[in-house]
């Protein structure tokens, strides 16, 4: 293994420079979960910590929640002002070191397939703030997140909700990989997104508007629907055929609890 | 840094959590750290926690509730529960299940974890704090058997004192890597080092061109194994994805990487086989078609099926014939019965036949198998991490071709094994090295390594047919079991027939038949895994029983009392079951089945339908009866020597190879309950080829009933010979002198403590040194037996299938060490339960497995464990074992299988008759796909 250029810069703009001249293998570290994670580390040159840029602290914002990016995940699953999906979504990262370690920022640059915080994020249509980039939505990141390589998240903005996210993450065991993550949003339009053992993360539009145009949809219909739409292949964690049904029903009961929340706390503890 | 107590046990996956550090105020995992990152920051490892002698409270609290066994990550565990003390004040269950949710235990199971958190809260207020109870004592009779004491290791491991292999590599020492195969089945044609051997700082390449043309067996079984020696250091042919082609030993990791990659290899690819079906189809491709030798009772057409030998495959030499037909695949076979099962099948009123498979799971230990090899003067120095010492010893004097006593092997602590550290996986390589070189050689397997290379379960098919009156009587039951060894054949005879010899003799039934059939194929190594084709021979016979009670729509419960073994009943079944040998019909001499039933039912309410408010969800509940034995009678044999030192203390030297279970510890206690002294009275040391006498080795559940004897016969024979040199010294016939607490010999005139004893002899007139030794063996046996109880709910939407209660109600005789065997027990069971539900190997079309990686491979953390988890020890007293005792360490991993899948049926009405019970397959079952 080459000696690593390890670098800890004090501001955005060191940060980017450092990045620029440490070319294709240098990356941002943040938690270090993923980028020190076996598989990986060893394709990379350049570490830039990034702790000295991106903060950890959560703060009320006109519209919403400001997170730092550099907030780790325990304690946004300790957060009881964020919204309930958010917490859960930290949550699910089963083991606890992981959550110690790793970051909001770090876990959405990474846009791992077992990343439960990205749907949690997708519902509730938070935007990030980003060094060059500036605002974008985290939806808008989540599809072509190749241009921001280089950039530098530096905030997450969680609007207040409107209406109940809910989640749900389907594994073999306790804290083995997701065959599903799928989250759920009704209000103020149906959003759903699904991540997991799939090419990407999805939001899947054909169910969106079915739920659009029909509020009360059957969950057989939603079943069905959710299965023709969500693309899958078969792999370690199931065959196509039960990935498409535990999709289906996943997101059906979760469009289920939706309703039942609906009037309940409008997605706020 | 030298830090040794931060384990490594999944190569920066940040997973096992073995690796635990606390940073900054909280846990963290340090192989995903890089040092740039502790620039600054506070990382405190387990030395923190007692930079003295003395134990904090959460280590002697984890040393007190048993749960420290093979210690690897007992260090991230103490500092886990004192980062959530120090959170927490009074932590809830699902506070202590958050805190240890990232980290791997396979040994304890957890459930004993919630305890060591009580006592450590208390502890941590008042220093003196003694729990009210641990575990369930014994034998009031007796002072240290039967009650709870700390594990004599436990200190050591809980504070991460070097104790591991990984331990005693000393600096400069040379690194061992292995270039393995990608494929699956093939031959080697050319293999050109000439690049790696040139690179600086490589001192040997091994290939199979310069390594020895020995044959040997894998299998660390007593001499002469049932195991056909089908393997030589590296082959000409690779039999499967990960088989070995060359190894390169240098001055450190990145150079040996770096060489592996400047070996040039050709192959020839061959077609491979991976299922049964593939290996025993008449065109099937020939694994082993290899030259046959027979070292006794040689077939007579061996010239004729030598005449087809491949000369690229090789040799294949049997010390005795064990059913093998390697040209057509077949590794192994056997049959046998009693009585006449066809008879039986006519007069049955009813008959099932049912075929039950399973997949390819791994043992997964904590520490990856390892070894550290050195010269000292002209004899070779193993420190190993091995369940057989002298097996090890023995194999390794074969492949280098010396005697045995030019090798010591030293067992260091191990950090689990449950089986795989029985077979000779990597140290026979590392033996070679360092005695080419003559210098100190480290191989650590990776986790990769692990599922590529290290032995696997053996995957088996079985077939039960059981017929019965329609009372439920049975008549006749016949077992075909057919078994997939994999590219070797390391246990190919005895794992297989131990699914049958495990599982029949449970049921009493004039007609038995059996028929057990090994194939050779290119899946990844098998060999011996905790309960050693018990599990898979008891789920296929529990399932059969269940799904017979079902055809006779009788309560299972009720077919099992109806047919189930008892105290003193004889077990005729055994005459046919010998390992490679002539079977004994034994008498089942102590059975706590009766109890066992009766109060597992009382517990989980046998009987009575539970409903859950969810309408999806259905509720089910199973029993099923299990077994194992204790050790091989006429075949194991363990030694133990002790000795009295000059203050009247004691020193055991015990064959025994303690794998973590504890077995130092029962051999302490044995000690000291014969010699009336406290356990800290009598040190130990185990497992030294050098220093201690034979032992076969920890395996076949012989731990206590064998080296346990040992040591208590060796006791007493040094209590003999107290008493004899008490007699003389004090002038009193020997009759007369009784041993008291505290290691006092009183006479009816006059008393002499143990270190006046050993003054006077050790003294220049004296008798000499007090010694006493003993050797082991016996034809007796003594079959721990359990009944397991099990209440599942079963989510008919997404298949999931939960645990809610699990109760193993376990007859182990009278437990040694009643917390560590319950945290066997616990251990065996979530094991198998995530070999029932979570774990299997998957592999692709060229035979690789693709998930070699415990999280995708899919072994169980706390947050699987069941609602309710409890185990119950069913006291029985075995004439036969020492004190009462029969073995714990295997038994409880045969229930979860059948008592789960018959659980399920009772839920939803479903069959499911392969591991594991994924919720895919579930669904299918269900037919929802």
């Amino acid at each position: 293994m080459e000696d690593r250029r390890y670098y800890v810069p004090n501001d955005p703009d060191e940060a980017l420079v450092m990045k620029a001249a440490g070319g294709e293998t240098a990356r941002y570290l943040a938690g270090g979960t993923l980028v020190n994670w076996g598989p990986v580390k060893d394709e990379t040159s350049t570490l830039i910590d990034l702790r000295n840029v991106c903060g950890n602290k959560i703060r009320r914002g006109s519209t919403g929640f400001i997170v730092e990016a550099g907030v780790p995940l325990q304690q946004l699953a300790d957060a009881e002002e964020l919204p309930d999906i958010i917490n859960r979504g930290a949550d699910f990262v089963a083991a606890r070191q992981i959550r110690n370690m790793a970051t909001i920022g770090g876990n959405i640059a990474a846009m791992r397939n077992d990343s439960n915080l990205i749907p949690a994020l997708l519902v509730l249509n938070a935007d990030l703030r980003l060094y060059k980039a500036g605002k974008i939505s985290v939806m808008n990141y989540t599809i072509a997140p190749e241009i921001y390589e280089n950039d530098i998240i530096l905030e997450v903005i969680i609007p207040e909700s409107k209406g109940p996210g809910v989640m749900k993450k389907v594994t073999r065991s306790n804290n083995g990989y997701p065959v599903l993550i799928a989250a759920v949003t009704l209000k103020p339009e149906p959003i759903i997104v699904v991540n997991g053992a799939l090419p990407a993360i999805i939001r899947l539009g054909r169910i969106e508007e079915a739920l659009t145009a029909d509020p009360e949809l059957p969950k057989e219909r939603i079943e069905k629907i959710v299965a023709e739409e969500i693309p899958v292949i078969a792999d370690i964690h199931g065959s196509v055929e039960y990935k498409k049904y535990i999709a289906g029903v996943t997101v059906a009961d979760l469009v289920a609890e939706c309703r039942a929340d609906d009037s309940a706390k409008g997605g706020r503890k | 840094m030298g830090i040794r107590s931060v384990r490594n046990s999944d190569d920066g996956y940040g997973f096992a959590g073995s690796d635990t550090v606390i940073l900054d105020g909280v846990t963290a995992n340090a192989s995903l750290l890089v040092a740039g990152q502790l620039d600054g920051r506070d990382v405190k490892t387990v030395e923190s926690l007692s930079p003295g002698k003395t134990l904090s409270a959460v280590q002697s609290a984890m040393v007190d509730a048993g749960i420290v066994q093979s210690g690897y990550n007992a260090p991230a565990a103490a500092l886990i529960m004192t980062d959530l003390l120090n959170r927490r004040e009074n932590p809830s269950r699902e506070d202590v299940i958050d805190a240890f949710s990232g980290l791997f235990n396979r040994a304890t199971g957890y459930q004993q974890f919630f305890l060591a958190v009580e006592i450590a809260r208390e502890r941590m207020k008042d220093p003196d704090f003694v729990p009210p109870e641990i575990a369930p004592e014994f034998r009031e009779d007796l002072v240290h058997i039967g009650t709870p004491r700390p594990k004599v290791d436990g200190p050591k491991l809980v504070s991460g004192c070097p104790a591991f292999v990984e331990d005693m590599v000393r600096p400069g020492s040379l690194i061992l890597k292995m270039l393995r195969s990608p494929h699956a089945h093939a031959v080697i044609t050319s293999i050109n080092t000439a690049a790696a051997e040139a690179l600086q700082g490589v001192e040997l390449v091994m290939t199979h061109l310069n390594t020895p043309d020995i044959w040997y067996s894998q299998a660390g079984q007593g001499f002469p194994e049932p195991s056909p020696y089908d393997r030589r250091l590296f082959g000409k042919k690779v039999l499967h994805v990960g088989d070995r082609v060359a190894a390169v030993v240098a001055a450190s990791e990145e150079i040996a990487d770096k060489a592996l990659g400047l070996i040039e290899v050709e192959y020839d690819v061959l077609p491979h086989v991976m299922s049964l079906a593939e290996a025993a189809a008449e065109d099937a491709p020939i694994i082993h078609k290899a030259e046959l030798t027979y070292e006794a009772g040689a077939p007579d057409d061996l010239d004729k099926t030598n005449k087809n030998a491949d000369p690229v495959a090789g040799r294949i030499i049997y010390q005795f014939p064990i059913g093998a037909a390697p040209h057509r695949n077949i590794a192994a076979s056997v049959s046998g019965g009693i009585g006449n099962v066809e008879e039986g099948f006519k007069d049955a009123d009813v008959i099932i036949e049912r075929t039950y498979a399973s997949k390819q799971i791994q043992c997964t230990p904590l520490e990856t198998h390892t070894v550290y090899t050195r010269m000292d003067g002209e004899r070779l120095v193993i420190h190993a991490s091995t369940q057989v010492p002298w097996h090890l010893r023995r194999i390794t004097a074969r492949v280098l071709g010396i005697p045995e006593n030019k090798i010591r092997v030293i067992k260091e602590r191990v950090g689990g094994g449950y089986g795989s550290k029985q077979d000779i996986l990597l140290e026979e390589v590392c033996a070679w090295a360092t005695w080419q070189t003559g210098k100190p050689v480290f191989f650590r397997f990776s986790r990769e390594d692990e599922f590529l290379a290290n032995s696997t379960r053996h995957v088996m098919e079985i077939t039960v047919k059981i017929g019965a009156k329609n009372d439920g009587k049975f008549t006749a039951v016949k077992m075909d079991v057919n078994a997939n060894t994999g590219p070797y054949g390391a246990h190919c005879l005895t794992v297989p027939m131990n699914g049958v010899g495990k599982s029949l003799p449970l049921f009493l039934c004039d007609n038995f038949d059996f028929n057990v059939t090994t194939y050779y194929s290119n899946i990844p190594p098998t060999g011996a895994y905790q309960g050693y084709g018990a599990p898979k021979g008891s789920y296929a016979m529990q399932m059969a029983v269940a799904e017979l009670a079902a055809e006779l729509s009788m309560d299972p419960l009720d077919l099992i009392e109806l047919n189930r073994v008892h105290q003193g009943s004889m077990l005729e079944i055994l005459r046919c079951l010998g390992e490679g040998r002539e079977g004994t019909a034994v008498p089942a001499v102590s059975c706590g089945l009766g109890p066992a039933l009766k109060e597992g039912a009382e517990m989980i309410d046998w009987g009575k339908k539970e409903s859950s408010a969810n309408p999806d969800v259905k509720i089910g509940k199973g029993v099923v009866i299990i077994q194992q034995g204790s050790g091989l009678p006429g075949l194991d044999h363990s030694g133990a020597s002790i000795k009295m030192l000059g203050d009247g203390t004691f020193m055991l030297h015990s064959g025994g190879a303690d794998l973590g279970t504890g077995l130092d510890t029962v051999s302490v206690k044995m000690a000291a309950e014969v010699l009336c002294v406290d356990m800290d009275k009598v040190a130990i040391i185990s497992g030294d080829t050098d220093i201690t006498p034979f032992d076969t080795g920890a395996y076949a559940s012989s731990g206590t009933y064998f080296s346990g004897s040992a040591s208590k016969k060796a006791a007493e024979d040094i209590r003999a010979k107290i008493l004899n040199a008490a007699a003389e010294i004090l002038g009193e016939p020997e009759e007369d002198l009784v041993i008291e607490a505290p290691g006092i010999v009183r006479g009816k005139k006059e008393s002499l403590t143990y270190g006046k004893l050993a003054w006077h002899t050790q003294g220049g007139e004296g008798s000499g040194q007090l010694i006493g030794t003993a050797s082991f063996t016996t034809e007796d046996a003594a079959f721990p037996y359990g009944a397991h109880f099990c209440q599942v709910a079963v989510n008919t939407r997404t298949g999931k299938v939960k645990v809610q209660k699990y109760y193993a109600l376990q007859d182990c005789g009278t437990p040694i060490n009643p917390e560590l065997a319950m945290g066997q027990i616990y251990g065996g069971v979530l094991k198998s339960i995530g070999h029932s539900m979570y774990e299997e190997m998957i592999f692709d079309k060229k035979g690789r497995c693709i998930n070699t990686d415990l999280r995708s491979y899919g072994v169980p953390m706390i947050g699987d464990l069941p609602e309710d988890f409890q185990v119950k020890l069913v006291y029985t007293d075995d004439p036969f074992g020492p004190y009462g005792a029969k073995s714990v360490s295997e038994v409880s991993v045969n229930g979860a299988a059948p008592v789960i899948a018959n659980a399920i049926h009772d839920a939803v009405g479903i069959w499911i008759r392969e591991w594991p019970f994924s919720p895919e397959a579930v669904l299918k079952g269900l037919g929802k796909i």
